[in-house]
């Protein structure tokens, strides 16, 4: 390749970073952790998963049946369930939907009723907009994370569209550095770990880059396309084959067309279907059932499966009387090999297509996707302010230096702080109130470690002490739940309440451990001056 | 590194990459539903998965072309194929 091709590939690699940097580690960073929100740190955050095997058949086909008798007719044509598996609500949640509203909303209206899994004791009960029921359910410190991954609290559409931007800058990093980086090979086992700091971050940039690269194209990828897919591609798509109408586009991609309600009367077999589900697929687990026209002749039940033999997650349709129809992609019985990749995109990007190793190896590497932006502005920066004519000087590198640090390690720190709380609302704070923590928590802790950034302190101390903090946190959560719960790592009888508890503390531990092994080499590098000195 | 002997007419190419390329790339997805030789679900499906690469391309291509004029002619021609042959769709020429 010509050198004045790679000067130009070089450039775009370095403003792509610098321009997008530090919102891409926010993205990253939380996306690393979102791998792991559900269900593993969701069943840990709520005690009410902890001790649950598998709701009955029998007992959420008897509460259905009881709970339709209560509400209008209207809200039988539709009833969504979802179960208590750490993917949905931490509750057994029935909701009677009326897609048209009743006398008292024109919009989509729901009745919904809310089970402890433990007892099956109603929580809570909700009769409104179903919208607004969605947008207010129980948060926590998990979802929390995986909502501010996805649209950075920012609503729709604008958070989709940033983050799906963000996708389309990462697959452009990519591609631009595999290119600049053309010692692939020597570059691959280049790791310099004895040498500075500025080496390290150096050689992990590359090393990063080039081992990951197919996953961070992937994440690009995926990330760009379920951000944009519902806010400008599929509208876009709409706009000739129907005529601009994306309703029309969404229902030929459904998966659960509207049922005519017969007015038969034929028990729908709920308990049947559930058990048939699970012995067809029994590696897998059934998340939310779709219940159309219950108890009607034409009655269609729909079951939402995740895990088992499939990559992503099918849809099985049964009839009410509880004989199978079809397994299907959540987008429907469509014919194709172009359904088959959009069907992969989502476990691709999420990586909950084979067990936890995979998660956890899918955490790692999407941490490394949030780490390579941040080591590539360093790198920029100590360029920068090196050689004979520096453009940077010491001052504007120590002002980088903490912006960065307020920023992507606020973040880190605030996000922190999230796990704690959760041990803390769980014993101190009643359920309902819940929601109205995270937010104002998560933001006032990441804007005030953000604002220490203007005042002209060490860099390297604030480092340390946000790594300490951070560090801190995360180390607290075992001791706490210990002290205030009764669900924690040594009696739960819940191996992943016990592995998640005390991974916070090792994290913690290894945290801090990286703290001070920054600060010794800082020592180091500033010794061998007085050491002259002294000699 | 002299950025003005690395790119010609920066600017200009920053409003390529940034808004042009946007814009063609959008386009083309209503655009290519209309010759696809595929049944209804893949000509709708194949676009959108092809954005992010669309994207892509017409980005880096922007920035590495020889002059800024060469990726202008380039999206704008591709641009207004694909915003015509939408609107020939649209006015029935097509299904």
């Amino acid at each position: 390749m010509r050198s004045i091709s790679l000067k130009k590939l070089f450039l775009l690699h370095s403003w792509v970073g610098i321009v997008t940097g530090i919102l891409l580690f926010i993205v990253c960073f939380t996306g690393a952790l979102a791998v792991l929100s559900r269900p593993e740190l969701k069943i840990w955050a709520n005690p009410e998963l902890h001790q649950l095997d598998t709701v009955p058949s029998e007992k959420v086909m008897t509460l259905i049946n009881h709970y339709h008798q209560q509400v209008p007719k209207e809200f039988g044509k539709n009833i969504h369930v979802y179960l208590p598996t750490g993917h949905n609500t931490h509750l057994l949640t029935i909701l009677f939907e009326s897609h048209d509203g009743d006398e008292n909303y024109d919009e989509e209206a729901a009745y919904a009723y809310q089970f402890d899994p433990r007892n099956f004791s109603l929580v809570n009960q909700y009769y409104g907009a179903a919208d607004y029921f969605y947008e207010h359910r129980k948060t926590d410190a998990p979802s929390f994370i995986g909502h501010f991954h996805a649209d950075l609290h920012l609503g729709r559409p604008i958070g989709l569209i940033l983050t799906g931007f963000l996708g389309l800058t990462l697959l452009v990093s990519v591609v631009t550095g595999l290119f600049i980086h053309r010692q692939i090979i020597k570059e691959l086992f280049t790791f310099r770990r004895k040498k500075g700091l500025d080496v390290i971050v150096n050689d992990a940039h590359k090393v990063m880059g080039i081992w990951g690269s197919v996953f961070h194209a992937i994440i690009g990828f995926t990330g760009a396309f379920l951000g944009l897919a519902t806010v400008i591609l599929l509208p876009a798509a709409a706009f000739v084959s129907f005529g601009g109408d994306q309703d029309k586009l969404v229902e030929k991609f459904t998966a659960m067309p509207e049922t005519i309600v017969s007015n038969n009367y034929q028990a729908t077999a709920i308990d049947t279907i559930l058990l048939d589900a699970q012995t067809r697929y029994p590696k897998a687990k059934v998340i939310d059932l779709t219940v159309m026209a219950h108890n009607d002749a034409n009655a269609q039940v729909y079951l939402r499966l995740i895990g088992g033999d499939a990559v992503a997650s099918q849809l099985l349709q049964y009839s009410g009387d509880g004989k199978f129809s079809k397994s299907m992609s959540s987008f429907g019985d469509i014919p194709g090999p172009a359904i088959k990749v959009l069907e992969l995109l989502f476990p691709l990007h999420f990586g909950n297509f084979a067990g936890v190793f995979v998660k956890l190896v899918w955490a790692l590497l999407g941490l490394t996707t949030a780490l390579l932006p941040l080591s590539g502005i360093m790198m920029w920066l100590t360029k920068r302010t090196r050689g004979s004519n520096p453009t940077l000087s010491e001052v504007a590198y120590q002002r980088w230096n903490r912006v960065i640090i307020g920023s992507c390690g606020g973040l880190v720190l605030a996000t922190a702080i999230l796990f704690p709380l959760q041990v803390l609302l769980n014993n101190f704070i009643p359920v309902q109130l819940h929601n109205g923590y995270f937010g104002p928590l998560f933001f006032l802790s990441w804007l005030v470690w953000c604002l220490f950034a203007v005042l002209p302190i060490n860099y390297y101390r604030y480092l340390q002490v946000t790594l300490l903090i951070t560090g801190g946190s995360c180390m607290s959560v075992l001791p706490l739940n210990m002290l205030l719960s009764s669900s924690h790592a040594f009696s739960s009888n819940n191996t992943l309440v016990t592995v998640v508890d005390i991974s916070f503390l090792f994290i913690g531990g290894l945290i801090i451990y990286v703290s001070q092994r920054i600060m010794a080499k800082r020592q180091v590098l500033i010794k061998p001056t007085t050491q002259e000195v002294t000699i | 590194m002299n950025k003005k002997h690395t790119f010609t007419a920066t600017k200009r190419r920053h409003i390529l990459a940034c808004l042009l390329a946007l814009i063609t790339a959008v386009v083309m997805i209503p655009g290519m539903t209309t010759y696809l030789p595929f049944a209804m679900e893949e000509q709708i499906l194949i676009p959108i998965m092809l954005f992010p690469f669309i994207w892509t391309a017409l980005f880096i291509y922007a920035y590495m072309a020889k002059s800024a004029w060469q990726p202008f002619i380039v999206m704008l021609v591709i641009l207004l194929s694909h915003a015509g042959l939408s609107f020939m769709a649209l006015q029935g020429g097509q299904g």
